[in-house]
């Protein structure tokens, strides 16, 4: 009986040690922006639903949105973002799994900023690529601010642009994303 | 056929300017405020939290994109760095919520809410997630604060 208390409270305090590791949030801010140059029209859109976690430990990072959730100034575009290019009917989610591949280099128990490259494997309407982002992490009084900036080829995931359009939609869209993590308490 | 052009034309010029007048308006239409927009659903936080978990390709066919209006128990109400509110509906004992995405016009109602009180909610279903370690939620966008 002493035994199964004491394997059992020593789970507990390894599951809550393990957690500790980890930062998270459900409110992080996803930017999209596929201005073509030569587009009198901007065609922008951000999604503040966003949820990520962080493993300071070894750098694991995974984030999860919901493409319904992108919010476009013009509801038409939207519409159309919805049921013709990203189809999110049939693909609801985007999905982000990957590594800050200089993890070792951040000191998460001090404030300070620090430069990051995240590798990783991005799903977008059914279709995963590898992708690599250089971002920022910003360490303040016990939580960690997390920023990046990359771009990504429409065609890779396989998002259609009709030619009438053509002129209007960047084949690259550029992504920012900007994550404010909070630890994971259990 | 003088007489004939003289219907014709006004009517095709009246058409031509119908026309270019919905382009004009359905272009510039800006996403509908949930404030008077009618609810495709009146549920709860428990009954719509139950559909998501309990076959969520069902429920996505039946909630997503549709405005559902929300009563339920304020677990946390949260403000981000640009100001805008998110208020999360749920048991504190579960990691299952809803959480309801508030729009910039309703911040003011937003921020005089608080934690174990009740409110209702009118917001655009965008989906689920789901996760092991965070619990899943149900999240509703461009959300109105309908009744305190």
């Amino acid at each position: 009986m002493k035994k199964s208390f004491f394997i059992l409270l020593l789970s507990v305090c390894l599951v809550n040690l393990a957690n500790a590791q980890k930062f998270f949030t459900k409110a992080g801010r996803i930017d999209f922006n596929a201005t073509a140059p030569s587009s009198p029209e901007t065609i922008q859109a951000v999604n503040r639903t966003v949820t990520c976690v962080l493993d300071v430990a070894n750098g694991n990072m995974q984030f999860a949105v919901l493409i319904k959730g992108f919010t476009f100034e013009r509801a038409l575009m939207q519409e159309h973002f919805n049921e013709n290019y990203m189809e999110s009917d049939k693909f609801p989610k985007a999905e982000f799994k990957g590594v800050v591949s200089n993890n070792a280099t951040v000191n998460y128990t001090k404030n300070g900023t620090y430069a990051v490259t995240v590798k990783g494997k991005l799903t977008i309407h059914g279709q995963t690529n590898d992708v690599e982002a250089s971002g920022k992490i910003v360490v303040q009084d016990g939580s960690v601010n997390a920023t990046a900036s990359f771009s990504v080829l429409l065609t890779d995931y396989k998002v259609d642009i009709p030619s009438l359009v053509a002129d209007k939609v960047n084949k690259a869209a550029k992504i920012e994303v900007a994550c404010n993590l909070e630890p994971l308490k259990s | 056929m003088k007489k004939k052009l003289k219907i014709i034309v006004p009517l095709v010029l009246l058409a031509a300017a119908l026309g270019g007048w919905y382009a004009y308006t359905e272009y510039n239409r800006k996403p509908a405020s949930m404030e008077n927009s009618p609810a495709d659903f009146v549920t709860n936080t428990a009954t719509l939290l139950g559909d998501f978990e309990e076959n969520e390709a069902k429920a996505n066919q039946q909630y997503l994109n549709r405005v559902i209006e929300v009563e339920g128990a304020i677990r946390a109400v949260s403000k981000d760095q640009t100001g805008l509110y998110t208020v999360t509906l749920g048991d504190d004992g579960s990691l299952s919520s809803v959480r309801c995405s508030v729009d910039s016009i309703f911040s003011e109602q937003a921020s005089g809410l608080e934690s174990g009180g009740g409110v209702t909610v009118r917001g655009v279903c965008t989906g689920f997630l789901a996760d092991p370690l965070l619990g899943s939620d149900v999240t509703l966008v461009r959300c109105a604060i309908i009744k305190k």
